[in-house]
């Protein structure tokens, strides 16, 4: 495995450590006093391609398209991630490709498996894209 | 240049109107405001801000600046309260159309607007609360029975309207109230269960012409906020007739000579009960209900009158009109709103108008300020007209970010 190959997989891998924290993290006291107040369970990305762009995966049964993910496993030795896909939407819950028009993201059970050395770059991003909430009044 | 002085002014509605209509009919439109709002007042010649919009020697000095500037002053008016009668005794100062400025002004006070109809059937129960009364002993002594309205005596809207049905939410409704404004009197009056109408009213050299009579629904969750208004109110001739005279001898007996005001009038067993009276037209969308459903243009009429004209008031239609106010159930920063032109598609939609932009915070109401979108439509039958404004209502769509 390459040195860039290596680095992406190792950073994949501390994002799905600090996800697994947020998760799942007792402590003596206070359990887990951490996941309460986080109150969310994933921390989304997106994947730079070697070329620079945005890395897309679509879903065939769903018909989406989405360049945010969950990371779900790494395998350091293959040099894979296991990724799940973020459903994009807009304000008024409509799927949407336009990053500007980007709300919110819902999780899918919806898994990919990529090989990390067509990965330039991993690109966290807010963990409040998954809680954010509209509401649509009024309500007749 | 021929000029009408304005004295303050909303962002949209009847006051609003009244600066449009001004300039259309040809005048110079000067508007004196203590609000930063240029931007939305493009019919406005010539804004004049000031601090304070009843400091009288300052108006008169600012108009006396546009008279030395060449400028003809024709009229100088207020829709918005409560500047009503400061406006109409600022024209008597410099000779303009003679309005009933005394009667104006005892219609800007509640209590004294009380006071002064006493003696007629259409005053309902009421009593003064002092602000070093005990409300317990208030109530022992002044034999109040619960539920009934506390309010101020100087102001307009709900928010400073309550409903009391309990000792405890009296003395709430006396803390928040006293806070407002320290020291004065309250206003208690009976609560009278009925359904509420608004009555628009035009005086012109003693003659009382009622131009509307529009029923309000209103919705209650401890405040009142109206959320329709039917036009015209359907009322048998005895009830008409009845309403016809009440209104009369409320005008004859504050003084109204001159003038324009609405009241909103309660129907309790047969009987007509006055709820409130203003020494203005009723804001909002009221002029669209009112051109809509009988072709008077109300604002323009009332500024002739302040012109010293004689107003015309002469029904050129005839059609059913029904205003429907949006307002929301949720707390939430507006980010989007939708369904504003897909509201004007609907069938006798003739206004549509979404008063919050992005960044507003929006809530459930608690005052009439709270409503947040109106459509207005028409339709050969009251039925047909609310259901028209229901439908296109029902297009708008506000998405909020919760706090």
């Amino acid at each position: 495995m390459n040195a860039m190959k290596n680095s992406i997989c190792e950073a994949l891998h501390e994002l799905k450590i600090f996800q697994d924290i947020l998760t799942d993290y007792p402590n003596k006291y206070f359990g887990n006093l951490l996941s309460k107040i986080i109150d969310i369970n994933t921390i989304p990305f997106s994947l730079i391609t070697m070329s620079g762009g945005h890395m897309s995966q679509f879903d065939m049964e769903e018909d989406f398209e989405t360049s945010y993910f969950r990371i779900e496993s790494v395998d350091r030795t293959k040099g894979h991630v296991v990724i799940s896909l973020l459903r994009p939407l807009d304000l008024e819950g409509n799927i949407t490709n336009s990053r500007g028009h980007l709300f919110r993201l819902e999780k899918t059970d919806k898994i990919k498996t990529i090989d990390v050395s067509l990965i330039s770059a991993v690109q966290p991003l807010t963990i409040e894209l998954l809680k954010r909430n509209i509401i649509i009044e009024p309500k007749w | 240049m021929k000029t009408i002085v304005f004295i303050g002014s909303n962002k949209f509605g009847t006051s609003k109107e009244g600066l449009t209509i001004a300039k259309d009919m040809g005048y110079f439109v000067v508007l004196l405001t203590n609000r930063m709002l240029h931007k939305e007042f493009l019919e406005v010649d010539q804004i004049v801000y000031l601090e304070n919009l009843v400091d009288e020697e300052h108006i008169k000095e600012e108009i006396t600046n546009l008279i030395e500037n060449g400028k003809q002053i024709c009229a100088c008016i207020s829709f918005v309260d409560p500047y009503v009668s400061f406006a109409a005794k600022i024209a008597m100062y410099f000779g303009l159309a003679e309005i009933s400025v005394e009667a104006l002004n005892i219609m800007e006070n509640k209590i004294k607007i009380r006071e002064k109809l006493n003696n007629l059937p259409i005053t309902p129960l009421y009593a003064v609360f002092q602000s070093d009364d005990c409300q317990e002993g208030f109530i022992k002594k002044n034999h109040i029975i619960f539920p009934f309205i506390i309010k101020l005596p100087i102001s307009n809207g709900s928010k400073d309207v309550f409903y009391i049905d309990t000792l405890k939410r009296f003395e709430n409704a006396v803390s928040i109230l006293n806070r407002k404004l320290p020291n004065s009197p309250l206003l208690i009056e009976e609560y009278l269960p009925g359904a509420q109408y608004i009555v628009e009213v035009l005086v012109y050299k003693t003659m009382c012409s009622i131009v509307g009579v529009i029923e309000q629904e209103v919705a209650y969750d401890r405040k009142f906020i109206v959320t329709g208004y039917k036009f015209p109110a359907l009322l048998d001739e005895t009830v008409s007739k009845k309403l016809t005279e009440s209104v009369s001898s409320i005008v004859e007996e504050i003084g109204l000579i001159s003038g324009s005001c609405h009241l909103e009038m309660k129907l309790v067993q047969s009987q007509w009960k006055l709820i409130e009276v203003n020494p203005r037209m009723s804001g909002g969308a009221m002029n669209r209900i009112l051109e809509e459903g009988t072709g008077i243009n109300l604002v323009k009429e009332i500024i002739k009158l302040y012109l010293g004209e004689e107003p015309i008031l002469k029904e050129t239609r005839k059609q059913f009109v029904y205003a429907r106010y949006v307002t929301v159930g949720s707390q939430g920063r507006l980010v989007k709103v939708l369904g504003y032109d897909q509201a004007w598609l609907h069938e006798g939609v003739k206004y549509v108008h979404i008063k919050p932009v992005k960044g507003d915070i929006l809530s459930s109401p608690y005052s009439m300020g709270n409503r947040y979108a109106c459509v207005v439509a028409t339709s050969e039958t009251a039925e047909q007209a609310k259901k028209n404004a229901l439908v296109a209502a029902k297009e708008i769509k506000f998405f909020l970010i919760p706090l």
